[in-house]
């Protein structure tokens, strides 16, 4: 497992979306910012810790959600990742 | 058979996750001019992800990804092209060789991700002066072109004039691709309507389109899209004369007659093509739980 060159963010604030950060650490924390946290929490923290171990990663994920369903935390996860190996936001 | 066509921000999930649930024949994942160039990168993605897990009850999927000249490109297809989308719409088609380097990177895409060869088709997006005088060379220049389709706002700016709602200084254009897509066997699409409070100004507009010989027409609201599938949908009558016109036919062949009369008109070749093709159509929207119009 690697970590991030750098701090970055993806996403929006608008309903049905997500903005999700993401900070270099050593090991892998989630932290959730969501009404839906009793519902969906520990499906979204699945969600987080799946992509980041496909991209071999480890950082700290936080999660903005405001209804995003999984494929979006999903691609705009992958978003920030990226932005974050190249010269971050 | 597209009727409609509605344009969807590449970059809007609240958009994407209902865009299915209007009744567009397909929608268009805008990866272009609907997108910021700092969002560019965060559209891919959510436009790759959105292909393979949105329910869109059998609409088609288009994806417009950014222009050959534009860095975007490359990575547009590399990211869309392994989701299997039903067409990529190049915008500003100028010429035959825009289709052949499209065409050629889909042929390496598809074999890197073992889909299908020629599985991805290509709509031209022709909005540019050079595109339209091109029309016909564009359209026939892959077996993967399946339509063309003008983009008036581009094309007016390039032509220096105005854009109009009454479309005069598009009315060469339109009667270009037509003529060159029909010719070359493919469809062809009209541009959008962009006043979205004015029904009775699409409807005239998309009758006109319908009348130059257009398959159909691109939205950019779901409102639109009742009224575009509406003029470019076969009625209960056309439907009932296709088939009055093709059992004519049939008792004319059992009857060893050469020629056929139907309500006192002759039954030529062009009225038969045409009875086929309404038909065609209107089991194509039916079979998609579409209405006649």
């Amino acid at each position: 497992m690697g970590g991030l060159l750098h701090f970055a963010t993806a996403g929006t604030d608008e309903s049905g979306d997500v903005v999700v950060t993401v900070t270099p650490a050593d090991n892998t924390q989630i932290v959730l910012h969501t009404a839906l946290r009793a519902q969906f929490g520990e499906a979204m923290k699945q969600t987080v810790g799946e992509v980041l171990n496909a991209h071999h990663l480890t950082a700290l994920v936080e999660l903005y959600d405001r209804g995003a369903l999984d494929w979006i935390i999903r691609a705009r996860l992958e978003t920030a990742l990226a932005r974050a190996q190249e010269g971050g936001i | 058979m597209r009727r409609s066509m509605l344009f969807v921000p590449g970059n809007t999930p609240k958009m994407m996750t209902s865009c299915g649930f209007f009744g567009a024949d397909a929608v268009i994942f805008d990866l272009e001019d609907a997108v910021s160039p700092t969002e560019k990168d965060a559209a891919r993605d959510l436009v790759r992800y959105a292909i393979g897990n949105l329910h869109l009850c059998g609409s088609e999927v288009i994806v417009r990804v950014n222009s050959i000249e534009t860095p975007m490109f490359h990575a547009d297809l590399s990211a869309i092209v392994p989701q299997d989308p039903d067409l990529i719409m190049l915008p500003k088609t100028c010429t035959a060789d825009d289709i052949q380097t499209l065409a050629q990177t889909l042929d390496h895409l598809e074999a890197d991700n073992d889909l299908p060869t020629e599985s991805v088709g290509i709509i031209a997006l022709i909005e540019t002066a050079l595109g339209v005088e091109n029309a016909f060379q564009i359209a026939s220049a892959s077996p993967r072109v399946k339509a063309l389709f003008l983009g008036a706002e581009d094309l007016s700016a390039d032509l220096h004039c105005k854009r109009t709602k009454d479309g005069f200084e598009i009315r060469y254009a339109r009667t270009r691709l037509v003529m060159a897509a029909r010719a070359a066997g493919i469809d062809v699409y009209d541009t959008p309507f962009t006043d979205v409070d004015d029904d009775e100004g699409l409807c005239a507009d998309a009758a006109l389109a319908k009348s130059l010989g257009f398959t159909g027409k691109a939205s950019i609201s779901p409102r639109h899209l009742g009224n575009i599938n509406r003029c470019f949908s076969p009625t209960q009558t056309e439907v009932d004369y296709a088939n009055e016109v093709l059992e004519a036919l049939e008792e004319g062949k059992r009857q060893g007659r050469g020629a056929v009369a139907l309500h006192g008109k002759m039954i030529d070749a062009p009225i038969a093509a045409r009875a086929k093709r309404t038909l065609a159509d209107a089991e194509q929207i039916l079979k998609r739980g579409g209405t006649l119009a």
